[in-house]
């Protein structure tokens, strides 16, 4: 009987509810995140304003659409940019002598044991705040991750019979690694990719709760939750819908990677 | 001679003791044109090592290996990519040998695309049908599927047509014959007498079945834990072993046959 995979079902309508926002965004924005409606503050869910008014009179779903242009642009360019980072230092490590190899993997391990959230915030509060520079901190935490994995796969692979056939007839060492080992390492890489971006909006989230991200009057999820933290006693609501998002997004990538994860390994049982 | 190695020994380190691994001790050959050179041995004795020192794929500890009298550890960069050219391997498990995710085709023109880059498509389609043909094999039943579609009799004979393809000088063939049942290995190995008998090409073909190494080899040397215990012509070696490791080698493979 074929076994249904649950996590991917579950975090590709998660992770299609998130696009439909991210989309829609750009199509219909109901009003401007900056426009301001001093008397309506704190209103309710109505016919004007889907998910009601922030404590300046803006309109919440409108910000919201907002916060996941930074939410998904943020997150998976700095995915890209660290695991491309990882990938070169992981496949550098693995295929330079000893003593370089050693150098590199134990600088690996000392970011690794440096907390994730930590490092980003030190190095946004040295680069500067901004979404670039957020997406910069945030990749240099996700190296350590990609450099261990593609560093194993790459030590893996290397005593493989047709490795060392391809070095016979005169393949080159980049040769080897883009199209004898690589293909076999992408199932594995997109599966943490897919992991590691919703980590990253939870970081990026966090930062910009902290002020480190995206800066008002822009639209980020964290950014709308610190707001939001003021009058959560009266108005608790104003947290909600971010923080729903927010775990939406995240949620829908762990369990998209997980999802794909189960899908590569049944197919790989199959063979 | 066209392939010379001298005193090779080869130390490996150990992850748990600091003592190193010795896989070969001052071993020593030579390979004559249009010459078979047959290593026998039993696992673990080191001649796939050997084999991969012979080919430039490892470097030895202490010792040389010369082509044509050169040292193949002082070659400079095309003068290397020439004797990489010279010098194909066979290896034991052919599925293993070639990459899964790539399909026959290109399988066989990634050593033509590697060392010769400039030649265009149709001539390497050309040659690469042609050598098909040669190893008996169907080019159009073959060169879309990927190596999982093959039996390993067949994809041998991919594998052997993809190391001629760049029409070496020096086959090493390394338990070439191991991974397939007796019928089969007959069949590969006259394939490859009569491809040595056409291009005139030297071999050094490894295998832990004396019997094997007989049928096709001039010479034979016996290996035993990382040291050559005999050499010699091979049917001196066969017929009067001086060392009693060859002649338990010798018994032991015609037991295996009379059984």
């Amino acid at each position: 009987m074929k076994k249904r995979n649950f996590s991917l079902a579950a975090g590709l309508i998660l992770l299609s509810v998130i696009f439909i926002l991210f989309i829609m965004s750009y199509v219909y924005l109901p009003y401007r995140i900056d426009q301001m409606d001093i008397r309506n503050r704190f209103s309710m869910h109505s016919a004007e304003h889907l998910l009601g008014t922030d404590h300046f009179g803006r309109d919440i779903f409108s910000r919201i659409l907002v916060s996941t242009r930074s939410a998904l642009t943020v997150s998976v360019s700095s995915v890209l940019l660290g695991s491309i980072g990882g990938l070169i230092l992981g496949s550098l490590a693995a295929l330079s002598p000893l003593a370089i190899e050693l150098v590199i993997m134990r600088l690996v391990d000392a970011l690794m044991a440096f907390p994730g959230i930590l490092s980003a915030l030190m190095l946004s509060a040295v680069l500067g705040k901004g979404v670039m520079n957020a997406s910069i901190a945030i990749a240099f935490f996700m190296v350590p991750v990609f450099a261990r994995l593609s560093y194993s796969m790459i030590l893996e692979n290397r005593k493989r019979l047709f490795i060392k056939a391809a070095r016979s007839y005169g393949a080159s060492t980049p040769r080897l690694v883009l199209f004898h080992m690589l293909p076999d390492m992408l199932t594995r890489l997109i599966t943490q990719f897919s992991a590691s971006v919703g980590t990253a909006i939870l970081t990026e989230s966090s930062l910009s709760f902290l002020g480190l991200g995206i800066q008002p009057p822009g639209a980020s999820l964290g950014l709308m939750l610190s707001e939001a933290k003021g009058y959560v006693l009266i108005e608790p609501y104003q947290a909600l819908w971010p923080g729903i998002v927010l775990a939406i997004a995240v949620l829908g990538f762990q369990l998209t990677g997980d999802g794909i994860n189960t899908l590569l390994h049944r197919e790989a049982s199959h063979e | 001679m066209i392939l010379e190695a001298t005193a090779i020994t080869k130390d490996f380190p150990q992850r748990t003791k600091k003592k190193t691994f010795r896989a070969l001790d001052r071993v020593s050959f030579s390979l004559a044109e249009d010459e078979v050179l047959g290593i026998v041995g039993e696992s673990g004795s080191g001649k796939s090592t050997l084999s991969e020192i012979a080919g430039g794929l490892l470097a030895p500890t202490h010792g040389s290996v010369f082509y044509q009298g050169r040292d193949i550890s002082l070659l400079q960069s095309d003068e290397k990519r020439a004797f990489r050219r010279s010098v194909q391997f066979i290896f034991q498990s052919p599925r293993e040998s070639m990459n899964p995710y790539f399909t026959i085709k290109s399988v066989l023109s990634e050593p033509l695309k590697i060392n010769y880059p400039k030649m265009d498509r149709t001539e390497m389609d050309k040659r690469i049908s042609a050598m098909l043909e040669r190893v008996g094999m169907d080019p159009d039943s073959t060169l879309m599927y990927r190596p999982s579609h093959f039996s390993g009799g067949q994809l041998q004979r991919i594998a052997i047509a993809r190391s001629l393809l760049l029409s070496p000088r020096i086959l090493i063939c390394d338990e070439c014959t191991s991974s397939l049942d007796v019928s089969l290995q007959a069949q590969i190995l006259n394939l490859l007498v009569s491809i040595r008998k056409e291009t005139g090409l030297s071999m050094i073909f490894i295998s832990h079945d004396i019997s094997v190494v007989r049928w096709i080899s001039d010479r034979i040397m016996v290996l035993k834990d990382g040291v050559c215990v005999e050499e010699g012509r091979s049917d001196e070696v066969i017929s009067s072993p001086k060392e009693p490791y060859t002649r338990l080698l010798v018994e032991t493979s015609f037991m295996r046959e009379l059984s």
